[in-house]
């Protein structure tokens, strides 16, 4: 099938979400925080930190990523 | 013999041996005013000819050069296709593509190895689809990691 030139992927998708609260499901765990950025292969998560500890970046292969929940409502 | 600068003009010479010592021999053609005509009229004729053959000549040219646009454009999106694979490392799946495609707007329940998943399809991508839950949260899964959709 040929796709315009406006053909959404994975990466595109997401894209448009970073800045907003995010749940990645990974195989058997679930990282959720903020979507700070979306690269080829990669996915980064600031994890919502815990009262007084630093916050953590998460860097998740995009290969394992099962699905991404955007927590708009 | 002819006298020296003096021209001699003649229909047919028959000599044995002719000494000169600059011999011009020329060929003078009278053209009569119809075979004139004739001659421009066919002139005239194959510019006609030619202009006619110009115009289509450049009405093919034209033409093949639109279908040759057309064709770049189709390649470019290929190409801008090709690239967004290359970027990406989710294999496309353009059977699911289509299939959701199709249902856009939609609700559909897609499993994953993590669970089933429940939403309306707002986006199909070439290796993902996006799906938005009851609840207004969105759903972004890869293809590569569906289990079946209903």
């Amino acid at each position: 099938m040929i796709q315009g030139v406006n053909a959404m992927t994975f990466q595109t998708l997401l894209a448009e979400f970073i800045g907003s609260s995010v749940e990645v499901e990974v195989p058997g765990n679930m990282i959720d925080g903020t979507l700070t950025a979306v690269r080829t292969g990669l996915v980064q998560v600031a994890e919502t930190p815990v009262i007084y500890s630093p916050q953590v970046t998460v860097s998740i292969p995009t290969v394992n990523i099962e699905y991404v929940r955007i927590l708009v409502g | 013999m002819a006298e020296k600068a003096k021209s001699l003009r003649v229909g047919v010479i028959r000599a044995r041996k002719i000494e000169a010592r600059t011999l011009q021999v020329g060929r003078q053609v009278s053209v009569g005013r119809e075979a004139l005509v004739r001659r421009v009229h066919r002139l005239s004729v194959t510019v006609r000819e030619l202009r006619h053959a110009l115009r289509a000549l450049r009405h093919e040219v034209h033409a093949e050069r639109r279908e040759l646009e057309r064709q770049i454009e189709e390649l470019r999106r290929r190409v801008a296709r090709l690239e967004r694979e290359v970027v990406s490392d989710l294999p496309p799946n353009p059977a699911l593509e289509a299939l959701f495609a199709g249902q856009i707007g939609q609700t559909v329940s897609v499993s994953t190895a993590s669970g089933t998943l429940t939403g309306t399809v707002v986006v199909a991508g070439t290796n993902a689809v996006e799906l938005r839950e009851n609840t207004g949260d969105i759903l972004i899964i890869p293809y590569s990691k569906i289990t079946s959709t209903q």
